[in-house]
């Protein structure tokens, strides 16, 4: 097994120390070639995504200066430890991006999904209840919440929006979220209808193809 | 401009959020003075990799004795001038104590009114 250069070992010190000059010279000596060695790796995230490579990277080393007990000089050398550590930083990174992305195709679909093959957006996506799911969810929301207001002037409009997104098909729950569950259940149904296929039709024309 | 020095500017811009970095007091110090990082890149005499290297690297304590020792020891490094960067350090130093946060300000006022009163006694 290879160990770390005196060269290698000399810099972790520095690193370990706070030493004023020593994440400079990480970065002036391996910054660079551990994102060419990244890239040549992971070609095809690079491909896809020309940025997230280098941002990565940029985040390991910063991850070893705040941590540099994570580098074992007797067990690799600091070059290999530091394209390890990236390559496994972008397996998450793009496992969490990818995530994302299928959530946002699954809403896109959805709005051209006609109501009758049901299955919702909810049931579809949030049965993953990890913390990092639950933060995506989180944010994706956000994210969609903004994309609706965009279109929609009233909360009413919005709620009624994302609950078609959401495939909810109980008439009652229309009902409530526009205030007319004094009316009888077919007057409901009507002006659900109505309500429905208006804000439907917003959906598909503004949300169709769109990348968040 | 390089990949290497796109590379070292993309980590500095990083830096420039931990007041640990010289990347921290030169953003504060380029925002206050209102003046561009070509201005500042001229006053200290080093090249655009050196600057961004001068960003990487830690901020020398301006109380500790051997600051004067670890300044020159960064502008040797960065080839950058020691002058020049000992004025943007401690500018930018006082900058931030006084805009820092009411605790630090009253920490600051308080320990500048003990001297006062030590001076007198």
């Amino acid at each position: 097994m290879a160990q770390a250069s005196p060269d290698e070992i000399e810099l972790h010190k520095l690193i370990q120390s706070g030493d004023d000059l020593a994440f400079a010279k990480l970065c002036d000596k391996y910054l660079e070639p551990t994102i060419k060695k990244v890239r040549n790796f992971n070609w095809q995230i690079h491909l896809s995504d020309s940025s997230l490579i280098t941002e990565v990277v940029i985040d390991s080393f910063y991850g070893y200066l705040y941590n540099p007990d994570k580098f074992k000089p007797e067990k690799q050398t600091l070059d290999r430890f530091l394209v390890i550590d990236a390559e496994g930083d972008l397996k998450n990174a793009w496992a969490k991006k990818k995530r994302h992305q299928q959530k946002f195709e699954v809403i896109k679909n959805e709005v051209e999904f006609d109501e009758q093959f049901g299955n919702s957006v909810t049931g579809r996506i949030r049965n993953l209840n990890t913390p990092s799911q639950i933060m995506i969810d989180k944010e994706a929301d956000g994210i969609l919440n903004t994309e609706l207001k965009k279109y929609f002037d009233s909360e009413i409009d919005i709620e009624m929006a994302n609950l078609i997104l959401a495939k909810e098909r109980d008439t009652i729950v229309y009902a409530g979220v526009l205030e007319i569950t004094h009316l009888n259940f077919d007057e409901q149904q009507k002006e659900v209808k109505r309500n429905k296929d208006r804000i439907k039709k917003v959906l598909h024309r503004k949300l169709k193809g769109k990348q968040f | 401009m390089s990949d290497k020095i796109k590379m070292l500017e993309l980590a500095s811009d990083k830096a420039s959020t931990d007041s640990g970095f010289i990347a921290y007091l030169i953003k504060k110090y380029l925002e206050v003075e209102n003046i561009s990082e070509k201005e500042i890149l001229s006053t200290l005499h080093c090249s655009v990799e050196d600057y961004y290297k001068l960003n990487l690297c830690r901020v020398p304590d301006i109380n500790a004795n051997d600051f004067v020792a670890r300044l020159n020891r960064i502008s040797e490094y960065t080839n950058s001038s020691a002058i020049e960067l000992n004025k943007i350090i401690k500018r930018a130093n006082s900058i931030l104590r006084l805009s820092g946060s009411d605790v630090e300000q009253h920490n600051y006022l308080m320990a500048a009114r003990d001297k006062q009163k030590k001076d007198k006694n």
